[in-house]
């Protein structure tokens, strides 16, 4: 009897993951607890055991696409055996949506392995072997070996088609082969196939999406009608609008990973009643004590010295002193009251562009700040090095978020669900303030407080500000 | 009775007094700036930069120096040493030459020898390139000796209000600058344009002079312009080019070159100086280590050929790059 491969839970807040890649093809021997597939969800690649020792019979959930906990995303079972559903019984949906993937990446693999000819021709000498197994699998190999040796011929020529860096980069981001790209009309010198060209023709590829995911022309050429369903059917959950067709001037992009969870999270993030409420925070005292210390501290501590780990230390002193700010509100109407402070700390990764996460500074209320800032710098560097573990995301009590390190002078940050709010803190500015009857210049900077109104009112909010505003303007070091 | 007040009319600078006004801005600035260089003072320099600052600052501050750059740099490294920004004229660059132990063996390195404890805040600058029938002698656009030796920072601008700018940064530097000024530029009427006293441009920032989607162009100092006209040619013919003006070439900002790059994906480097290790090839390699998999075609230089710059104008001409050729190889890039 096959087993499944089930998406387990990564995570509290964890409700599906993305399939980043197979470690194992189908008909490859595993051992129990070998592992068979690389699951990525916030950020964190995770690597999922066989089940059971076996072959892998049977792949679910192709590359690329999400899977919901709890639900199947292969199976294993014994060499020879027959999968009940899905094989012969007539359903083709689940067998034609992972074979082409399953052929698009043995393409993929030959070529990242340089030397294409002879090693794309025996893997599907090897793949050819086992395409007896079912009527359906063995037509599918029978396009792959052919694709395969049409690109060993290629290369015996010594005329392989050349394709500029970014075309090249850009087939492999989407998952298009070589043969596809050599259908399209080029632009370029000679007809060479150009950025342009290839954009152009992933916008149609993408407005077509909604019949043939992957190659429309390949699947012209399968004897069976192309299947409707773009996404193999293991999961009942309903299925989302599809998206428009790309007009001419727009692509269409599938979120996936990283950025499909922010996006989900936010959504969810939406949906906490919240308010913001903004101080304004002279940092003198702080600012003289780190231009006057970064250095020393660097070179005691090792260690750079950095505005937040003050922000951090600040605020998880606030929080001891009003709890509410630093709890979890449940659907049930209940609420969690945190006593200690694990802070997350929002860390954009790479110029901005590559998302962001929010790993947790733990036990903020046990350190000094030196043992923050030095945390604070190691998970900041897990995080730009993508080494994060879902551990390190998990568990925060609250959140902080420090758009001031890019020039932000003000915004509303959003509340990561499960906690009651966070601080944003924002530019510190030389700014002219009325002091004793006097203008002076003083660095200022707005602190803003994202709250979850179910819990937490204005005048409590306004308090946890003072508090905090207080810590930060009688800033000693020292103290 | 009622009162009209409006601002005094601004007006508008060429190159070479956006340059006299920005020495001068220093000069009053900080009383321990100095000028040395070969008649700077009573003649006002060969082109004029100078012109009116011996009569202002006096001759302990405007000083005329013997006809020896090597004496003139290492006095200006001795200066600069006690504390004493000072701004070096070479008469020509070509010249600079004659100076280059002084700069490349002590001013660059001094910084580095002592640990950063000492260090040489002096501005070598003097009029550069072609065009203008110079010969050999008065023609050469030489920065790669000097953006090849660490230590030394290196600004070409093409504008009056850019050629303000980083003159005021360069002489706040505390470091040695050359600073290339397009003798070709000093007194053209179509690009002057108003510059505010108090304009600062942060060595390190290179400028996009124009928006575009197709194709990059980059350059800087004289030819700059060409690429402005091309960038206009391409237009008609449906290519639209992103340029960017380098402004300086140590410290590079690669920034700004990569992500245009990564945007177009072609690109097209100008540099007027010979081809064989010339700037632009410099360019092309960083891009090549940092964004190869955003190429969508062979990145391409234009240069002068390798050869001294003929005096003969109509050879010259046909040393140097052109309009013509910019065009022709932006096309190629563009087409490919």
């Amino acid at each position: 009897m096959a087993e499944p491969i089930l998406m387990p839970e990564l995570g509290e807040s964890v409700h599906e993951g993305t399939v980043s890649r197979w470690l194992k093809q189908v008909g490859d021997r595993v051992e129990e607890d070998e592992p068979v597939v690389e699951i990525m969800t916030d950020k964190v690649n995770t690597e999922l055991g066989a089940p059971a020792a076996g072959v892998l019979l049977k792949i679910l959930v192709p590359e690329g696409e999400n899977v919901e906990v709890f639900k199947p995303l292969g199976l294993i079972g014994e060499e020879g055996e027959v999968v009940e559903e899905g094989n012969g019984s007539g359903k083709p949906a689940p067998t034609t949506e992972t074979q082409p993937n399953a052929g698009g990446q043995v393409a993929s693999r030959a070529e990242e392995a340089g030397e294409e000819g002879g090693r794309a021709s025996s893997r599907a000498g090897d793949d050819g072997d086992e395409g007896g197994r079912a009527s359906s699998r063995a037509e599918g190999d029978g396009e792959e070996g052919g694709r395969a040796s049409s690109r060993a011929e290629g290369h015996g020529d010594g005329e392989k088609r050349w394709f500029s860096p970014v075309v090249r980069a850009m087939m492999k981001e989407h998952d298009v082969s070589e043969r596809e790209v050599s259908d399209i009309r080029g632009s370029g010198e000679g007809g060479r196939v150009t950025k342009k060209d290839l954009e152009a023709y992933l916008e149609t590829r993408t407005g077509a999406a909604a019949t043939a995911k992957r190659e429309p022309e390949k699947a012209a050429e399968v004897a069976e009608p192309a299947p409707e369903k773009p996404t193999p059917p293991p999961a009942e959950a309903p299925k989302p609008k599809p998206s428009p067709a790309a007009a001419e001037g727009q692509e269409v992009i599938k979120l996936t990973g990283l950025r499909r969870a922010i996006a989900e999270a936010m959504t969810r993030a939406h949906a906490i009643p919240s308010v913001s409420t903004v101080a304004e925070v002279n940092v003198s005292r702080l600012v003289e004590f780190r231009n006057a210390n970064k250095d020393s501290f660097q070179e005691m501590y090792g260690v750079r010295l950095t505005y937040t780990p003050f922000f951090i230390k600040a605020a998880t002193e606030a929080l001891l002193e009003y709890p509410m700010l630093n709890s979890s509100f449940h659907e049930d109407y209940t609420v969690t009251v945190n006593h200690g402070v694990n802070m997350g700390v929002a860390v954009a990764l790479g110029d901005g562009s590559q998302g962001l996460v929010v790993p947790v500074i733990r036990d903020c209320h046990k350190k000094t700040l030196v043992e923050i800032a030095r945390d604070l710098e190691t998970i900041a560097e897990k995080a730009r090095s993508g080494s994060l573990e879902l551990a390190d995301m998990q568990g925060g009590t609250f959140s902080l978020t420090n758009p001031g390190s890019y020039g932000a002078l003000f915004g509303t940050p959003m509340i990561p669900p499960g906690q009651a709010g966070i601080l944003g803190t924002y530019a510190i500015k030389q700014t002219p303030v009325a002091e004793n009857g006097m203008i002076a210049v003083r660095p200022m900077m707005y602190l803003v407080l994202s709250y979850d109104h179910r819990l937490v009112d204005g005048m409590l909010a306004g308090m946890f500000l003072k508090s905090l505003r207080e810590r930060l303007e009688r800033f000693d070091f020292f103290r | 009775m009622s009162t009209t007040i409006s601002a005094p009319p601004v007006e508008k600078k060429n190159y070479l007094t956006a340059l006299r006004d920005a020495i001068r801005f220093e000069m009053l600035r900080n009383p321990e700036m100095v000028c040395i260089g070969e008649d700077i003072g009573l003649l006002g320099g060969a082109f004029g930069v100078t012109e009116g600052l011996q009569e202002e600052f006096g001759a302990d501050r405007v000083i005329d120096a013997p006809i020896s750059e090597a004496a003139i740099v290492g006095a200006a490294i001795g200066m600069g040493l006690r504390g004493r920004p000072v701004m070096v004229e070479m008469q020509f660059i070509d010249f600079i030459s004659c100076g280059f132990d002084q700069i490349v063996n002590n001013a660059a390195t001094m910084a580095y020898r002592t640990a950063a404890k000492a260090s040489v805040p002096i501005v070598i600058r003097g009029p550069s390139g072609g065009y203008g029938g110079g010969g050999p002698y008065h023609s050469q656009q030489n920065e790669a000796w000097f953006a090849h030796s660490p230590g030394l920072k290196v600004v070409c601008p093409s504008t009056p209000r850019d050629a303000y700018g980083l003159m005021v940064s360069s002489l706040r530097d505390p470091n040695p600058v050359i600073f290339y000024e397009v003798k070709d530029l000093y007194r053209k009427r179509e690009i002057e344009e108003e510059i505010p006293d108090d304009t600062v441009i942060p060595l390190g920032s290179a400028s996009i002079v124009r928006p575009g989607t197709d194709l990059t162009i980059i350059s800087y100092g004289n030819p700059m312009h060409m690429c402005i006209k091309v960038a206009g040619m391409l237009a008609d013919d449906g290519v639209d080019a992103e340029l960017i003006d380098l402004r300086t070439l140590v410290p590079l900002d690669e920034e700004t070159i990569y992500r245009s790059v990564k945007k177009t994906g072609r690109v097209l480097v100008v540099n007027e100086a010979s081809k064989t290790c010339g700037f632009a090839g410099e360019v092309i390699a960083r891009i090549n280590e940092n964004c190869f998999e955003y190429l969508d075609a062979p990145p391409l230089r234009v240069t002068r050929a390798d050869t001294p710059v003929p005096w003969v104008q109509p050879l010259e001409l046909a040393v140097l790059p052109s309009v013509e050729q910019v065009y022709e190889t932006a096309l190629k890039v563009a087409r490919f």
